[in-house]
């Protein structure tokens, strides 16, 4: 599994795709900062830097999952549409262990994608929105990186294993996007019909950012928790679609 | 010798039909095994079933002796159907990778493969601009990285102009008579493989109908008369007495083969005639492996 993770890494820094993931990531992040900026004063904002503390604004608009969903694509789904993947099990790799080491390589990912967008908004906050640097900011800027980059654990696995699962990044990527935007809305109607309250869409990946507050408590247990359940039923669905089927 | 791959019984089959059908297979190590059959007559699955991407329905595959082939294949070097390579890297980088994933990185070997395989030049290509001659070579060089002992060939000759053949042939022949590396190929080539190879497996319908070792396989196609005698006693006395040869072979109670005299057969009627045995058709027969093939798959159609 070590070998197929070097791997894995080897190919993702290589590839060009890499490159631009990091660069779309801080991009996208300015896009929604500059878009909070400009429309403050359509939504009543007379001072711009009372948004340096609604951080929540800047997540609630996907700031992290469209890249995360886009760089998983582009640097993952590649191995099963040019089939390269076969070559790992031919050698002996179990499926089990190529998933596992997609898996990491993905939750790096999601790291080095999460600490990118917070830092370009920490930075883009101090620089447009006047922010004070003190301290306090700090720790709640490293605070704020740890819980988002937990919480986007939840979709990391999720995304992974619908690519594992799917194996057509187009299609995989439209699905997520799908959950990211429509999820929410269609498992509270499920939770409605069957009056459930809210057990469903608390634990529900893509809410997990909800229990991230930049100047308040991160709710470690509750993110912690939705992100091993992800883990073990993405994982054995994963696992079990890959190796229910040969390979082509 | 010691077994590389023993089969048994091994059957695949897709929606109750039998790609693969109860083979039963063995390759000894150093030998150039060919597998030649038809398209659809079960070879790429066969080599799919050895290399774990396909799981058979059915039976035993046992590689180096080790019952347990999962562990065994990282022995092994693989190119099946078309190469699967990362299209958005180059050439080295693709080596590079599959270097670290199969755990035989080292200094030194992705250069090593880029000169075995002829593509320094193309080192620092992209694959999605190479041409299928190239991506044809840096396949085999993936299969080849951390010098397997047995290499599965699924038409290693695709795409490949007349002197990257060659030279492929050459590689071939090079690791099985320097390193005794073990070789599992098939192609469409027959006179191609049949430079190479030291043993045939002939496949039809899923069924492994005949193996054959190289010298059986001459012995086969070798130019010969093959006459339809009255007696076949009598005409091998004939043979022995009035041609003075021992080379011929009884076929059955009508058919005797006649190895020698292949350009006299004048002298071979007037002989025969001679000692009182009727000739009633004599053909000049000489099978090449291309010729061989197509007459046992007729042979197995009319069964």
């Amino acid at each position: 599994m070590l070998n197929a993770m070097r791997a894995s890494f080897y190919k993702m820094f290589r590839d060009k795709a890499f490159g631009l993931c990091l660069i779309g990531t801080a991009g996208w992040a300015l896009v929604v900062i500059m878009a909070q900026v400009l429309t403050s004063h359509a939504r009543g904002i007379e001072d711009v830097s009372q948004l340096a503390n609604r951080w929540y604004g800047f997540i609630g608009l996907h700031v992290i999952e469209v890249p995360l969903i886009i760089s998983a694509v582009l640097l993952f789904s590649g191995e099963f549409r040019d089939r390269s993947w076969k070559l790992l099990i031919a050698k002996g790799i179990s499926k089990t262990s190529y998933f596992l080491s997609k898996l990491v390589s993905m939750l790096c990912l999601t790291v080095i994608l999460s600490f990118i967008s917070i830092l370009t908004l920490a930075i883009c906050n101090v620089i447009l929105l006047h922010a004070t640097m003190d301290a306090a900011y700090v720790g709640n800027v490293i605070k704020f990186f740890l819980g988002e980059t937990l919480a986007h654990f939840s979709i990391a696995v999720l995304v992974i294993a619908l690519i594992c699962i799917i194996k057509r990044g187009e299609i995989a990527s439209i699905i997520s996007l799908f959950l990211m935007v429509f999820g929410y809305v269609m498992l509270s109607g499920v939770e409605k019909a069957l009056s459930l309250g809210e057990v469903i869409t608390d634990f529900w990946a893509f809410s997990q950012t909800a229990f991230v507050e930049f100047n308040g408590p991160v709710a470690w247990g509750r993110i912690l928790i939705s992100f091993l359940g992800y883990l073990v039923i993405c994982s054995l669905a994963a696992i079990a679609f890959l190796s229910r089927k040969d390979i082509d | 010798m010691s077994n590389i791959v023993k089969t048994k019984a091994l059957t695949k089959k897709y929606h109750g039909f039998a790609a693969v059908d109860g083979v039963n297979m063995s390759i000894e190590k150093g030998d150039v095994y060919a597998l030649i059959g038809e398209n659809g007559a079960g070879k790429s699955t066969l080599m799919k079933m050895l290399s774990g991407l396909a799981a058979p329905t059915s039976g035993e595959v046992i590689l180096f002796e080790n019952k347990h082939p999962e562990v065994a294949r990282f022995r092994m070097g693989c190119l099946i159907d078309s190469p699967a390579l990362d299209s958005r890297l180059t050439v080295r980088d693709n080596l590079e990778m599959f270097s670290r994933a199969f755990g035989c990185h080292k200094e030194g070997e992705v250069d090593r493969i880029l000169e075995l395989v002829g593509m320094k030049a193309n080192a620092n290509k992209v694959i999605k601009k190479t041409s299928l001659g190239m991506k044809q070579r840096l396949a085999i060089g993936i299969a080849l990285l951390g010098s397997p002992d047995f290499l599965i060939l699924d038409e290693p000759m695709n795409g490949l102009d007349p002197m990257g053949i060659q030279e492929i042939r050459q590689l071939l022949k090079k690791l099985n008579a320097e390193n005794q590396t073990t070789i599992l190929i098939s192609s469409h080539l027959l006179d191609e493989v049949s430079k190479v190879a030291t043993r045939y497996g002939f496949m039809k319908a899923g069924h492994l109908i005949q193996e054959l070792s190289n010298e059986e396989l001459e012995e086969k196609s070798k130019t010969c008369l093959r006459l339809k005698v009255s007696d076949t006693a009598k005409a091998a006395m004939v043979c022995e007495k009035e041609l003075g040869t021992n080379n011929y072979e009884v076929i059955d109670a009508e058919y005797v083969r006649l190895f020698d005299y292949v350009d006299e057969s004048a002298k071979v009627v007037t002989a025969m005639v001679r000692g009182g045995v009727e000739v009633g058709e004599m053909v000049r027969v000489g099978e090449s492996l291309e010729e061989f093939f197509n007459n046992l798959m007729t042979a197995r159609e009319e069964q």
